[in-house]
């Protein structure tokens, strides 16, 4: 079903970017244009894709007992259970990233760090301490080898600026 | 030559020079180590420090950052699975298997370390006595030859694809659209951007590499929650490290290390290819002349000799158009370059002639800094082996925050983070589903050179038969070719002996 998933996605993304080149011109001053070689690598994603879907919905028109179907999405049903800490930390990496240019690098870092210690560890073994010594050493050993010995500028936030 | 190599160790052969070579080469391995922070970044940060020694010092420890840098990839490579630097997502493919399904890390590293070594001592021993030749060759090179180049580096795919050719052309096509992403680079036209500035610049090859290889693996490595509750190291037998045995098993497939050196030395002679490529191609041509390239991608000695030797030898091409035209090879012998101008040295044709000392001092550098980097791991095995042992609650989040510092790195811009987000979670749904994400990444790689060479040539001539007509051109287009066929009948063959033993 993902395969299904990615395929269709590949396909829509091949035919939108391919609609978008229609913008671009295919000649530039009597060479190749800008479109050209994206135009080639769409058709082949399209053709890929489409091969991918018919395979695929092959494979599953071969599916001839529907019980095996429906065990199929009864099964994704539990897959979601069991990815929901893959969903909290993705959600926990995006606030992070999201909120760094509003909160600055440091403090985005360290609750960053000790967010997702404490939301990956078991229950009995949040050892809060250690994990507050591992986000400070991280967040602020790398914020001062970053920006005092290779003068990178990371985001101050409003606290900072 | 001799007298060029006993005026280099005259050269070389002071305290204060020998020390900061080896700082360079820990220096280099620690670069080359995490995950976006590029061996060019390191070179350029040892630039200002060369200022105050002499020509032949500066030089080095340079020389010694660069030899560092290639091999410390192999160290997340092997552990992680994540390549500390593009020259290092081959020794992925056989060396994590190796670490953790096999549970040989210690084995995987050493044999690693040992191939760089060598793969280092082929580079310089073609370097010296063969720079002139292969800088010739290396300059016939123009667009004709560059496109075929990369449409033979591209076939590479059909190899890497993994159990399915669609779904890992599909990945490799992928990984050629993004590359077309952001401003043309001869018309200047914006290309999918859809009126996102950040976009204008393109998406960076090395957030694609982390993002899609590293963010990804990682989030993988949460999937059992049971190993994570229960603190499982990841791998549970006791870790055996024989140092004696790396150097044992690179040198028992003297085939293959010498081809992977010499394919790392041509690739990294022809100015703007690179480890990133040589590690790939070598690793491909390992699979194909071998006898059971079905093992490859198990966890098998001959993937990470293959790639471990050609990225460290391609140092060696690398310097050859330096020192026999005064070419850069890439953007690391760039800054070597102008390294060379801040001492009052013009590089070009007369280098070797005008200045023998610092051509000397770069060939035996060359000799003592790949000494440094084998005995610099070596020593160190036993300390990097210890990151297994970290717990996933600590190293999932340690390790995805160094990801987005060295995302962030590269150009200072917010937007790259959002970049690398996206592409985490495309390489997350693709890892599950099973396609190969090395194809996404020789995609990105191969894309912009193999596009503006073909514009280029259409510029010089419209004729495509020169592409058919041009000696080399054509060589690449014909081994492209059999590279495909070959591919696919390796995996038919393969197909028919796994029935042939399932109906036994």
């Amino acid at each position: 079903m993902g395969e299904l998933i990615i395929a269709a996605s590949f396909l829509f993304l091949s035919i939108v970017l391919f609609v978008q080149t229609g913008e671009l011109p295919n000649m530039f001053f009597g060479t190749l244009g800008p479109s050209v070689f994206p135009k080639i690598l769409l058709m082949f994603m399209g053709i890929l894709s489409t091969s991918l879907i018919i395979i695929k919905v092959i494979e599953f028109k071969k599916i001839k007992d529907k019980k095996q179907l429906i065990e199929t999405f009864e099964l994704s049903k539990k897959m979601l259970s069991k990815y929901k800490l893959i969903f909290i930390t993705f959600l926990n990496f995006f606030i992070y990233i999201f909120s760094m240019k509003y909160i600055g690098f440091r403090i985005s870092t360290f609750l960053f760090l000790f967010s997702t210690q404490w939301l990956i560890a078991q229950k009995g073994k949040r050892n809060l301490p250690m994990m507050i010594l591992i986000a400070g050493i991280v967040t602020f050993g790398s914020f001062y080898f970053f920006r005092y010995y290779l003068t990178v500028i990371f985001p101050g936030g409003v606290f900072f600026e | 030559m001799l007298d060029l190599i006993l005026l280099g160790f005259k050269g070389v052969y002071h305290f204060n020079i020998l020390l900061s070579m080896c700082i360079g080469v820990i220096a280099g391995i620690i670069a080359g180590a995490i995950p976006g922070f590029t061996i060019t970044m390191a070179i350029v940060l040892t630039l200002p420090f060369t200022f105050g020694m002499s020509s032949v010092g500066g030089m080095a420890t340079m020389v010694g950052v660069y030899i560092g840098g290639l091999s410390g990839g192999l160290i997340t490579a092997i552990l992680l699975g994540i390549p500390g630097t593009p020259s290092a997502v081959a020794t992925t493919f056989d060396g994590y298997p190796m670490a953790i399904k096999k549970g040989k890390p210690g084995e995987a590293l050493v044999i690693g370390i040992a191939a760089s070594f060598f793969g280092s001592l082929i580079g310089m021993i073609v370097l010296i006595t063969l720079a002139p030749q292969v800088a010739n060759i290396a300059l016939k090179f123009g667009p004709w030859e560059y496109f075929s180049l990369i449409a033979f580096a591209l076939t590479i795919i059909a190899s890497i694809t993994g159990d399915s050719i669609i779904k890992g052309l599909l990945a490799g096509v992928f990984g050629l659209v993004i590359s077309t992403i952001g401003i043309d680079p001869i018309s200047g036209f914006h290309r999918f951007t859809f009126g996102i500035k950040s976009l204008r610049a393109g998406i960076p090859f090395l957030t694609v590499l982390i993002g899609i290889f590293a963010v990804s693996r990682l989030f993988t490595g949460l999937e059992s929650k049971k190993e994570i509750t229960e603190n499982k190291k990841l791998i549970v037998s006791d870790i055996k490290i024989n140092f004696f045995d790396g150097p044992k098993k690179v040198l028992s497939q003297p085939f293959n290390l010498i081809r992977s050196s010499l394919l790392g030395v041509l690739i990294g002679a022809i100015p703007g290819a690179g480890a990133s490529i040589s590690n790939i191609l070598a690793y491909d041509q390992a699979k194909k002349g071998s006898k059971h390239p079905e093992k490859f991608g198990t966890g098998i000695a001959d993937g990470i000799i293959a790639s471990e030797s050609a990225n460290n030898a391609t140092a060696g091409g690398g310097l050859i158009p330096m020192m026999a035209m005064g070419i850069p090879g890439d953007a690391v012998t760039a800054v070597m370059l102008g390294a060379l101008m801040v001492h009052g040295i013009n590089p070009g044709p007369l280098l070797i002639t005008n200045h023998p000392e610092v051509a000397g001092g770069i060939f035996v550098a060359y000799f003592l800094a790949s000494i440094f980097m084998f005995f610099v791991q070596i020593w160190g095995v036993k300390l990097f082996i210890k990151v297994i042992y970290i717990p996933k609650f600590i190293l999932v989040p340690v390790v995805l925050s160094l990801c987005v510092i060295g995302s962030y790195v590269l150009n200072n811009r917010l937007s790259d983070l959002y970049i690398l987000f996206f592409l985490g979670i495309v390489g997350y749904f693709l890892i599950k589903n099973k396609f190969a994400l090395a194809p996404i990444i020789l995609g990105c790689i191969l894309g912009p050179i193999a596009e503006t060479n073909l514009r280029r040539a259409m510029m010089i001539s419209y004729d495509w038969s020169l592409f058919f007509t041009r000696p080399i051109s054509l060589g690449f287009l014909i081994i492209g070719v059999i590279s495909i066929f070959y591919s696919v009948w390796q995996k038919n063959k393969q197909g028919h002996k796994e029935n042939f033993e399932k109906i036994k």
